[in-house]
């Protein structure tokens, strides 16, 4: 169905709703929560100068490497759930919501072991300028996640009682933005605080 | 709603996702400088959320002006950077 190119009452724009551009908007004050996060990590980072502990050699890249590439499979299967309700297809639906969950619930299962084995080498947030800014960062990414993974089950809940369709189908849509958003303030976060 | 054949693009871009992902690795325990790693190292992570934010959020696909929104806080990101720079000073 091509959508008509006059103004509907609920779209500020052609195409895109009110709840879309709302969403738009709630993210880009999460970029800029992030932008303080991180701005302020290399901040103090820079000061701390090269005294500063490498995370890569007390954490190890690879397994913070299998972590991204684990959120970034999820977020391919969130944006095939949208693909398939597109097609009115509410198994895939469900299916790749399913998976989206699971993967994210990995993640954060990865994150808790890395944490472990931080607290376990005694970096600790009230003993290490380094562990206060780790555990802030990768602490507030990580709830993002986790609310995030609370949404996505909502709406897996919903799509089982058939609550879209290839009509009706915005919602999905929307945790979507907010589960890539995830997705991409992950991979700066990895780059800054395990690769630089 | 968007084309089918935009369906298709979804795999690429993870594939890419990945490729990107491992030679960031490479990238980061490589004997390159350190300045020179940390080029490679940005210029990737912003082409993996470029591609992310294009194909999988459908900015490519949706109105310019959601573009417009979604770039206008890193102008403001930019900003808070260069302000929190003199606690680097500071710090020394």
């Amino acid at each position: 169905m091509e959508r008509s190119e006059a103004i509907h009452p609920t779209e500020p724009w052609p195409g895109v709703t009110h709840r879309k551009l709302g969403t738009w908007l709630f993210l880009v004050t999460e970029i800029m929560l992030f932008s303080g996060l991180i701005g302020t990590y290399l901040a103090v980072r820079s000061a701390g100068g090269l005294n500063w502990p490498s995370t890569a050699e007390i954490l190890g890249v690879n397994l913070a490497a299998i972590n991204t590439f684990i959120l970034i499979m999820s977020s391919v299967t969130m944006v095939l759930s949208f693909a398939s309700i597109e097609q009115g297809k509410r198994a895939g639906l469900v299916r790749n919501l399913l998976f989206t969950t699971l993967l994210g619930l990995t993640f954060l299962g990865i994150k808790v072991r890395e944490w472990s084995e931080l607290l376990h080498e005694g970096y600790a947030p009230n003993n290490s300028l380094f562990a206060a800014t780790y555990f802030t960062l990768t602490g507030f990414h990580a709830a993002h996640v986790a609310g995030g993974i609370l949404v996505i089950l909502f709406v897996m809940t919903k799509a089982l009682r058939g609550g879209y369709s290839a009509e009706d189908h915005e919602g999905v849509e929307l945790v979507g933005l907010y589960w890539h958003f995830v997705d991409i303030v992950w991979i700066f976060l990895f780059t800054i605080i395990y690769l630089i | 709603m968007i084309p089918q054949e935009t369906r298709r693009p979804y795999i690429k871009v993870f594939i890419l996702l990945g490729v990107f992902t491992l030679i960031e690795v490479f990238v980061a325990t490589s004997p390159l400088a350190k300045f020179t790693q940390v080029i490679f190292l940005m210029a990737l992570a912003v082409s993996k959320a470029l591609l992310v934010a294009m194909y999988y959020m459908h900015l490519r696909y949706d109105d310019r002006r959601l573009i417009l929104i979604a770039a206008s806080p890193l102008i403001l990101a930019s900003a808070l950077m260069l302000v929190l720079q003199p606690l680097v000073s500071y710090g020394r």
